[in-house]
């Protein structure tokens, strides 16, 4: 989501739009600049998502009575103790998974499958198609909706440069570092275009200084597109890197999410430990501890 | 690197001929054959024409067998893999009859095909089948969700999902199964010649027997080897695209 977009470029709205026309009479250019407030893009109420095993009348209850509501545009972190469902969520939002009750829209529309306007970069490696080249990677979605070739070869172009791999584009993913993959799943979900970004965890694997390469790379591009992103993770400095707000989720079964915490910092961030970043650690921390006694 | 390989296979050829000629001098002719008269039979058989035309109705027997068996069972292990119903129809009977060896079939092969070329080939299917399904089941099995469900977040389609995902996820484990098909298919037609036919490698090798003519026995044993490593290697060398696209060693 733009801050900023010529206003016919985009099917979404951008947030401030300029337009301008010929003025006959006077022989001026007329200009017209209007602005809007945020949508909401992600609104989740009361869902809840129950899992049944293979045998028998045996449940599990992953999420319940969980309500989020994420902004057009935001950094949403979703933070939580292992186990506690965040991928459950993330699933649901991607539209994987069906939600056993509640109500879970994206930009107004109820979710009912995968779409590619809801962009999804997963923690393991293996969701990149390992028979296929970077390029082929990031081309990927661009190809099976059959978008015309020359608009293809630009859009790859521009996120290769984006992510920063453009002399990796004829490598395959088995010859990439790990930081290297997860910056052509980047790549590949910002090819598309979506509306929303749904992050898993993607630096978990990495190494402590990749990741916070990583996670000032991430800021960087978010800031860039203006995209609306859910970042799930359990790593408490990270969230704060990264977020606007962070979502901490109860220990599960039965999770939802208990707190919202605004990450009042300005950006970039980079990770620098400010006093502000250690007074939220902190906050985060007591919480996600006080999940992690419980029981 | 080309040389130090062409001087080690030399090395190994050379050294295996000496083996032979040890074993054959310790163990008398009437046991073991030396590689001389072995050689000097060869000679005489391919002037004859008669080794080059058993290896090649045996070549064609396996050629026409494997191919079809392998395009009749790729499919079949991706719609086991894919279609619930299809593979709790056809596992019984896939695992039923994994354990029944083509040659107890030889018989009934014959009375059932004739004892034409269709009974050979009938056999080469059945046993390259059961080796191309399994692998191809097991590998289509194994496609990792996240792959399946980051094609579909990028928009491919479910009926573009077995082509752009399914199929080339599972295409190591389908060539390791023509692969080892290929082996199994070998194992086939020698035994089945040698029951019901009168011609191919397996038949010369059997028709030696009545005569104590070790020699050819021997020939026959070594043809096929060559013939087995030869039909490697096209296969190989044709995959080798694909090999390095998967960064995988065939």
């Amino acid at each position: 989501m733009p801050w900023l977009r010529w206003a016919d470029q985009s099917a979404v709205r951008p947030l401030l739009s300029v337009t301008w026309r010929a003025d006959s009479s006077t022989g001026c250019t007329r200009w017209r600049v209007s602005a809007r407030s945020p949508d909401v893009a992600i609104a989740v109420t009361n869902l809840s998502k129950v899992f049944r095993r293979e045998r028998g009348e045996e449940t599990h209850v992953a999420l319940q009575n969980l309500d989020m509501t994420v902004r057009e545009g935001e950094f949403f972190c979703l933070l939580g103790p292992s186990g506690c469902g965040k991928t459950t969520l993330l699933n649901l939002i991607a539209g994987f998974e069906q939600p056993s009750g509640g109500k879970l829209e994206v930009f107004g529309k109820a979710v009912s499958g995968p779409s590619p306007e809801r962009g999804v970069v997963f923690q393991t490696e293996l969701a990149l198609f390992s028979w296929l080249t970077v390029e082929e990677n990031v081309e990927f979605g661009l190809k099976v909706r059959h978008v015309p070739a020359p608009e293809r070869r630009e859009a790859v172009q521009r996120n290769l440069e984006l992510v920063g791999l453009t002399a990796y584009r004829r490598r395959f993913p088995h010859e990439l570092s790990g930081g290297m993959k997860q910056r052509v799943q980047i790549a590949r979900v910002l090819a598309n275009d979506p509306n929303v970004l749904l992050l898993d965890e993607p630096f978990a694997a990495l190494d402590a200084q990749t990741r916070r390469n990583m996670q000032r790379e991430l800021e960087a591009i978010w800031a860039r597109t203006g995209k609306t992103a859910v970042f799930i993770t359990h790593d408490i400095g990270e969230s704060v890197t990264l977020g606007d707000r962070v979502g901490v989720m109860t220990r599960g079964p039965a999770s939802r999410i208990k707190r919202i915490v605004e990450v009042d910092m300005p950006r970039p961030r980079g990770g620098a430990m400010t006093e502000r970043f250690l007074e939220l650690y902190n906050l985060l921390s007591a919480e996600i501890e006080a999940e992690s006694t419980v029981g | 690197m080309t040389a130090w390989r062409i001087g080690g296979y030399s090395a190994l050829v050379c050294g295996t001929l000496v083996l032979w000629q040890v074993v054959h001098l310790i163990a008398g002719a009437n046991l073991v054959s030396g590689p001389a008269d072995v050689l000097a039979r060869a000679v005489e058989l391919a002037e004859s024409g008669k080794l080059q035309e058993n290896l090649a109705i045996s070549a064609a027997r396996l050629a026409i067998g494997w191919v079809i068996g392998c395009t009749l069972a790729v499919p079949l292990g991706l719609a086991m893999a894919q279609i619930p119903i299809v593979r709790r129809a056809v596992e019984p009977y896939l695992h039923f009859f994994r354990f029944i060896p083509p040659i107890a079939f030889v018989s009934l092969a014959l009375i059932w095909f004739g004892i034409g070329e269709m009974s050979k080939i009938v056999l080469i299917i059945y046993t390259t089948s059961f080796t191309v399904t399994i692998a191809t089941l097991s590998g289509a099995l194994s496609v990792r969700r996240e792959a399946v469900w980051a094609a579909k977040s990028l928009g491919a389609s479910a009926t573009q999902i077995p082509f752009v995902v399914i199929v080339p996820a599972t295409l190591p484990s389908i060539i390791t199964g023509v692969r080892l098909a290929m082996g199994t298919a070998f194992k086939t037609i020698i035994g089945a010649e040698m029951i019901g036919a009168k011609s191919g490698l397996g038949f010369m090798i059997w028709d030696a027997r009545g005569f104590l003519d070790f020699e050819t026995i021997f020939v026959g044993i070594v043809a096929l080897a060559v013939m087995g490593l030869f039909a490697d290697w096209l296969l190989r060398t044709a995959l080798r695209p694909v090999s390095i696209r998967y960064g995988i060693a065939v």
